[in-house]
């Protein structure tokens, strides 16, 4: 036991004195969320900047204006940029991904619905962008069932009003007041949906956690617990090559000259990567606190959790480098096998947005009970049993790898009484 | 005998093109990584792409009239799965609630509010397009509705008037009054249903191709300018460590200039990077089978002046740093950070206004910019002069500043 704290205490001591490499592996994940919060804020809100689109109309008619003027008020004005081009320069413009649709409105538009006859509206999207030119189509969709709805409730007054426009002469008063008596029921029964919202919809969310719900929420907090697993597997990585390097320079074998067990030696080269990993976590903690502010929730269960994740992260890669010849090799196998664990266990983009597949494959990367447990203490406050299969799964797998990787090194180093 | 510069230059680059295919974890950074990472994004945005084509929409109807009736078949024509029943255990992931007497709150002209209930793990794209997908259907239907309500007050039905300007009864009231008059407008109802729709949208893509990025197809591009700007910044990491170790320091024995080693350093890195690009755009191809446009071969070209761009911007940096340790992890950083500026981990669109004229101060950036008009819009070589221009000014810059900056021993 003495052995292994004297390697704790001189493992600590060396890495004070340099602590450039440790450092360098906090910058990860503090960039990672740094970088994603600049981008997307602090509430993580997508904020849509005006979607630029284009409208060349080619008809000038009533039913081209209902739809520039539907498409230039209220919400939708907050949300679409429109600029009027003619067809050829839109054309032109979108094929220079210069906006995110364009909307061109046939001539005789106007005509064809006033007679009757089916008319179509073309939407050409900016195939580079993804979400923006869907929102464009459900919108010019939506206009467009506007547009064929009123013509439809219209057709006899407007049939009428053309007949009267087309006979070459005054219409009547009575052929006026004939119109009027046409237009006004169907104005007033209009008026009922659109004025006293006879039929309306509601939209709600079941089982939305008040957090995410709330203005409070802090998007830093479903971010950050990703990237700094990826940063404490990354520091227990290079503090337990510390046994590989030893071993290469023959810094063990001078250990082993004394009397020294390999048991000793593994343990306490153990527990100096978990203490220093263990500090560099409380700083992440730490800075995630003041510099991102993240509450962190419970300090106990934020602790009794942290614990287990670190010693899984060191019994991870103490299993690993008991697998493992030559810092060479190490540098080859490691950082893949750290970048995927953490890819498909949810740390390079939240667990929330996969789709269910990937979902279910998260839940195979230990990786992911401890980004999981993390932002159920923070974001979700959960109480312990919310976070006991994390805990179970956490420390089942720290108690396994490292058992075997003490196993694994043992058989490894050799050496020692 | 004088050796040539250029000679040198091939010299240096090919000795450095063997070592670096030599070194085992050299080649999982550059061919393994990149592939699992394409994997693991473009299967969980092509989920989140494919959402709103596969999402599903259970309908609670409590009520057995004929307008909730037509509503659901209005729904049927949406791109959504809408169904009305359940497996057990199956969980509704987005419910629309019609009240037990909406057909008669709506002929009776009296208020009726539906509900969309959407579970909180619910696809929030899904979730606007369903809302936006059930306001349409009730437009269409409560238009229709109108069109029977307007024709009864024309005929003079009993039961529904228009008393000054407002309306006096319903069609309710009136089919109170005369019995088989639901029926009836049961009928001219459905009639006015089945008639074509007159105004339609057709969409289309701009450009040549027809392939919106989305799953693999946005993932590869992405990870490609990623790990090939990791291939090449971490060039300049190699640079810190030759120098550091005295490797550089042996060359200055040699007749070759400052500018040649690091022209020689930097096409060895291309050489490698050229190999990278051609594989993983195979794989983007036959595995991943995604479409490349019309021009692979202006991919390809694209892609190198990317390479020498920031390979040069690599070893610039690499002549900044004295300490391995410190360029290694501020490569790291840098790259994560330029390939997330640049729009390499997300579509470029959905980033405020200033990220996206900040994605064009990096080669990332650029490079992003000219695949899209290569695989999105299905253009060629000339479609991306100016992206392919600007990396290669990029590049010139970057040469320049580091051959000023790069000292062969600390």
């Amino acid at each position: 036991m003495n052995a292994a704290l004297l390697i704790v205490r001189n493992d600590m001591k060396r890495r004070l004195r340099s602590p450039v490499s440790v450092i360098c592996m906090l910058l990860i994940p503090l960039g990672l969320t740094l970088l994603v919060g600049l981008v997307f804020g602090r509430h993580g809100k997508v904020e849509l900047s005006h979607i630029k689109v284009l409208l060349a109309d080619n008809d000038r008619g009533i039913a081209a204006n209902f739809l520039k003027q539907g498409m230039k008020q209220g919400k939708l004005a907050e949300l679409i940029d429109i600029a009027e081009v003619d067809s050829a320069e839109g054309r032109s413009l979108m094929d220079r991904g210069k906006a995110s649709a364009l909307i061109e409105i046939p001539a005789g538009f106007t005509t064809r619905i006033l007679d009757g006859k089916p008319a179509e509206l073309a939407l050409v999207k900016n195939p580079q962008e993804a979400f923006l030119p869907l929102i464009v189509e459900e919108i010019t969709k939506t206009m467009a069932v506007m547009i064929d709805g009123t013509a439809r409730v219209f057709e006899k007054p407007i049939g009428e009003a053309r007949g009267m426009l087309t006979a070459g002469r005054w219409p009547r008063a009575s052929e006026l007041s004939g119109l009027l008596a046409e237009a006004k029921p169907r104005i007033a029964l209009i008026r009922g949906y659109l004025a006293d919202t006879l039929v309306s919809l509601r939209s709600e969310t079941v089982s939305e956690p008040a957090e995410t719900a709330d203005e409070s929420f802090n998007f830093f907090a479903l971010i950050m617990p990703g990237s700094m697993l990826i940063g404490l597997l990354f520091i227990s990585e290079i503090t337990m090559r510390d046994v590989l390097r030893e071993r290469e320079t023959g810094t063990l074998s001078r250990i082993f000259a004394g009397p020294v067990r390999s048991t000793g030696v593994i343990a306490g080269k153990m527990l100096s990567a978990f203490a220093i990993t263990l500090i560099a976590c409380a700083l992440l903690i730490v800075i995630g606190r003041l510099g991102f502010g993240i509450a962190w929730g419970s300090p106990l269960k934020l602790f009794v959790h942290v614990f287990g994740s670190i010693l899984m992260c060191v019994g991870i890669m103490a299993f690993l480098y008991g697998f493992i010849r030559s810092e060479r090799a190490a540098d080859a196998m490691l950082p893949v096998i750290i970048i995927v664990i953490c890819v498909f266990g949810g740390a390079m983009f939240p667990y929330e947005i996969m789709g269910p597949a990937m979902q279910k494959v998260a839940k195979l990367s230990p990786a992911f009970w401890v980004i999981d447990g993390l932002k159920r203490i923070s974001i979700e406050k959960a109480g312990w049993g919310g976070i006991a299969p994390h805990l179970a799964i956490v420390y089942g797998i720290a108690l396994i790898t490292s058992a075997a990787g003490a196993a694994g090194l043992r058989a490894r180093l050799g050496g020692g009484r | 005998m004088r050796t040539s510069p250029l000679r040198i230059i091939s010299l240096i680059a090919a000795n450095d093109f063997k070592m670096t295919v030599r070194a085992r974890g050299v080649i999982l950074w550059i061919f393994a990584m990149p592939v699992v990472f394409m994997l693991a994004f473009g299967l969980a945005f092509r989920e989140e792409a494919g959402a709103v084509r596969k999402a599903r929409l259970t309908v609670e109807n409590a009520d057995t009239g004929f307008v909730s009736r037509a509503l659901v078949d209005e729904l049927r024509t949406e791109p959504f799965e809408v169904v009305d029943t359940l497996a057990a255990g199956e969980k509704a992931i987005r419910t629309l609630v019609i009240p037990a007497d909406f057909t008669e709150r709506v002929l009776g002209r009296s208020r009726v509010t539906l509900t969309l209930r959407k579970d909180d793990d619910a696809n929030v794209q899904a979730n606007a397009a369903a809302n936006a997908a059930v306001l349409r259907c009730l437009m269409r239907v409560v238009s229709r509705l109108i069109e029977v309500e307007a024709d009864a007050i024309d005929a003079r039905t009993k039961g529904i008037a228009l008393a000054g300007d407002s309306l006096a009864g319903s069609l309710l009231a009136a089919s109170r009054m005369r019995p088989g008059l639901l029926d009836a407008i049961e009928v001219d109802f459905d009639s006015l249903r089945a008639a074509p729709p007159l105004v339609t949208v057709s969409a289309s893509a701009a450009g040549k191709a027809r392939k919106i990025p989305s799953g693999f197809q946005s993932s590869v591009p992405g990870n490609l300018v990623m790990f090939v700007l990791m291939t090449m910044v971490f060039s300049g990491a190699v640079i810190t460590v030759e120098r550091s170790t005295g490797v550089l320091r042996r060359y200055a024995y040699t007749p070759a200039g400052r500018t040649t080693i690091l022209l020689g350093k930097l096409l060895g890195r291309m050489l490698v990077a050229f190999v990278q690009i051609v594989f993983l755009l195979l794989v983007g191809k036959y595995v991943f089978r995604i479409s490349l446009g019309q021009s692979p071969g202006a991919l390809v070209f694209l892609m190198t002046v990317f390479a020498f761009s920031t390979g040069a911007f690599g070893v610039f940096f690499g002549s900044l740093f004295r300490n391995p340790e410190q360029v290694s992890a501020v490569s790291i950083v840098t790259t994560l950070a330029m390939s997330a500026l640049g729009g390499c981990w997300w579509s470029i669109e959905l980033v405020p206004r200033a990220f996206k004229v900040i994605s064009l101060l990096f080669p990332t950036g650029w490079a992003m910019e000219g695949i899209h008009r290569i695989i999105s819009f299905g253009y060629g070589m000339s479609a991306i002069a100016l992206d392919a221009a600007v990396l290669a000014g990029f590049g010139v810059a970057f040469v320049l500043l580091a051959s000023w900056r790069l000292r062969l021993a600390d």
